[in-house]
């Protein structure tokens, strides 16, 4: 039996590793990504040139990772639950981090500068802004699955608190509800891909409801649950086949910035790899687009799912050292939270 | 059918659906139901909601995308086809004269940054620009107007596509919004001959989204993104499933394809859409409209298909003189201009 520590830093593990990962190989197409590289990317390898990351070095997280890191710090620091005031904490010392300032997106961006109080040119919105139907809510919402192990509903409620703050919209957070549920689920005792895939969606679900009760704007987009269980479709059709699995995903779903893309994709992937943590984060790498999110995505949940075992002891060791992380506190920190 | 009649049918449609559907922009079909509609779908021209940046505009009024569509098939005729000058010197022509203001201040950020390349305007550099693919500017705007390249090339699916890089490079350097672009301009070629059936037309657009892809590789920047050919295949499925329920066939359309502002969103629930209606324009533009997002290219490319494909005879004779007039555009000159063209 994996212990609870151990699925804990599994999750740490699967999302750092992803997104370290998926950083070198994000934008590209798949064709340019085996290209550039020369095969496909399935290790922590040096940034391209074109990526602006200033200082980054191999195994260096990105945005994708560290807001979660930094929200899971403020909640160990504060010794708090979820709330409004660790969301924002975790949010602010993220933002004037020089490394992660450089990946900050539009939608946070707008949110960090309300919060500071500086001076923003309010311009008249429409009632729907579907520019902001974005996967930064997913991205981030695995962390709060590692403090709800099996607490679906939990993992979705604290889901929202954090991500309404910087996406509040129906969609993207219906979104970010799909991977804190599926994280949480990925705790049970024998539990399969297929049960987490399961809490997926119903995460996707409840989410989606949940945020229309607590006021998030309304949107125009894809349906998160529904794309998931196409996406999974698709994944089952092409196990044990990876390349026709990646591609199909990503030519039909999408790998994109939308939520309604990058998080059924994810699902997809682990569907596809049959829940094997190291297989679906290389999938996720190698999918083109915005793969580091993706892979960090997918990343929190098959590492939970499988455990810190599932990863080489050297990746902790590179992510620990090249990030300032000691991602094995924080695991013991996160347990005797909960 | 004459192509004069097709060629009609197609701007009118084209018209319809842009007008009808600029209203609606950016909500989800639930909300066009409860909040526009009343708890009915929409079925004609209405007022701008109150959250447009636009107000108190004649019913019927078009948006930019058949603005651009009309200035371009304007210069073509000029030019006796497409060339690349006749499409920039319409891209210009929308931005620089006065009268299309209400246009201009609308126009899609693609668009915006290739005018300025044009006219050699420097824009603040990102990282973005440096990247060796574009993912930013998959934007459907490149489709909303190459409609057009299928009128002047009837039955030449080939020219069609080659016509629809020429014209929309210039704005839309990636091959996604290219692809988008080609699929629609080589279906609109194959529908403009007589006996095409509501398959060829689809078929049309699958080999036209595909082989413009493999064109556009070779002249544009690169693109990562959902497939449109792949995307057709699946928004044809449920237009078939869905054919007998209106609102299911929105709603599995939106939900699954989508009618965002990315081409690979509009194109295929456009080819979805056209065939639950069977080809039918008006009922083509219905569903278009009222799946929302971004309705009024979604509206233009239903109406420009289907309108291609019925011809004039099958869209109510109220709209032409109500279009021509609102716009103050010789649509029906337009027309004619066009058929001596390709006759």
């Amino acid at each position: 039996m994996i212990t609870l520590k151990d699925k804990i830093l599994g999750g740490l593990l699967g999302a750092s590793i992803g997104d370290s990962m998926g950083a070198a190989t994000e934008f590209m197409t798949i064709e340019q990504i085996k290209e550039w590289f020369g095969g496909r990317v399935t290790t922590f390898v040096d940034l391209p040139d074109h990526i602006w990351l200033k200082d980054s070095t191999k195994g260096m997280v990105t945005d994708d990772f560290s807001i979660g890191y930094y929200t899971a710090k403020s909640m160990i620091e504060k010794n708090k639950k979820m709330c409004d005031e660790v969301a924002l904490d975790a949010l602010v010392k993220w933002s004037s981090h020089p490394l992660y300032s450089q990946c900050v997106g539009p939608t946070t961006k707008l949110t960090i500068a309300r919060l500071k109080g500086e001076e923003i040119q309010e311009k008249k919105e429409r009632l729907c802004m579907n520019q902001r139907v974005t996967n930064g809510g997913g991205m981030k919402s695995g962390i709060v699955g590692l403090f709800n192990p099996n607490d679906i509903d939990g993992a979705i409620e604290d889901a929202l608190t954090m991500c309404h703050i910087t996406h509040n919209n129906t969609i993207a957070l219906s979104a970010a509800c799909a991977i804190a549920a599926a994280t949480a689920k990925a705790f049970g005792d024998n539990v399969s891909y297929l049960e987490v895939i399961e809490a997926g969606i119903y995460g996707a679900e409840k989410g989606f409801s949940r945020a229309v009760e607590i006021g998030a704007k309304p949107v125009a987009g894809g349906n998160v649950s529904k794309k998931i269980a196409l996406a999974v479709e698709m994944g089952m059709r092409y196990q044990d086949d990876f390349e026709g699995a990646m591609k199909a995903i990503a030519k039909t779903i999408g790998c994109g910035l939308y939520a309604y893309e990058a998080v059924p994709a994810a699902f997809g992937f682990i569907a596809a790899c049959k829940g094997q943590a190291l297989e679906t984060i290389h999938m996720a790498v190698n999918c083109g687009d915005d793969t580091d999110t993706v892979a960090c995505m997918a990343g929190y949940i098959v590492g939970a799912m499988n455990g810190a075992d599932a990863f080489p002891k050297k990746y902790l060791d590179l992510i620990n050292s090249a990030n300032g992380y000691d991602l094995e506190k924080m695991s013991a920190d996160i347990e005797t939270m909960i | 059918m004459t192509k004069y009649d097709k060629i009609l049918g197609a701007i009118v449609g084209a018209a319809i659906g842009n007008a009808m559907g600029a209203p609606l922009e950016t909500r989800p079909p639930y909300l066009i139901k409860e909040e526009l509609g009343k708890g009915e779908f929409i079925n004609d021209y209405i007022e701008m909601p109150y959250d447009s940046p636009l107000q108190n505009i004649p019913l019927g009024t078009v948006s930019y995308d058949f603005a651009i569509s009309y200035l371009s098939m304007v210069e073509f005729v000029k030019a006796g086809g497409v060339t690349k000058q006749a499409a920039i010197n319409a891209l210009l022509e929308l931005k620089n004269n006065r009268k299309y203001e209400i246009y201009s201040s609308r126009i899609d950020t693609a668009s915006a940054v290739g005018i300025d390349n044009i006219e050699g305007v420097e824009r603040e550099r990102t990282p973005y620009d440096d990247l060796p693919v574009d993912n930013r500017y998959l934007t459907n705007s490149a489709s909303a107007k190459a409609w057009s390249c299928g009128l002047l090339n009837p039955g030449n699916m080939k020219k069609a596509i080659d016509d629809a890089i020429l014209m929309c490079k210039p704005a839309h350097d990636n091959v996604i919004a290219l692809s988008g672009a080609t699929s629609i301009a080589a279906a609109i070629s194959v529908a403009m001959t007589n006996g095409a059936t509501i398959s060829d037309v689809v078929e049309a657009g699958i080999i036209g989204a595909k082989q413009g892809y493999k064109k556009a590789m070779l002249v544009a920047k690169p693109a990562a993104g959902a497939s449109i050919e792949e995307r057709i295949k699946l928004a044809v499925a449920i237009g078939v499933k869905y054919s007998n329920d209106f609102e299911k066939c929105i709603i599995e359309m939106t939900d699954l394809i989508g009618t965002g502002i990315n081409a690979n969103e509009t194109v295929p629930s456009v080819f979805g859409f056209f065939v639950a209606a069977k080809g039918d324009v008006m009922k083509t533009i219905y569903l278009a409209i009222n799946a929302g997002n971004d309705s009024d290219a979604t509206g233009i490319l239903a109406g420009a298909l289907s309108g291609t494909f019925k011809g004039i005879n099958n869209i109510p004779d109220v709209h032409l003189p109500l279009l021509s007039s609102v716009n103050d555009m010789d649509i029906e000159q337009l027309a004619k201009e066009i058929s001596i063209i390709v006759e």
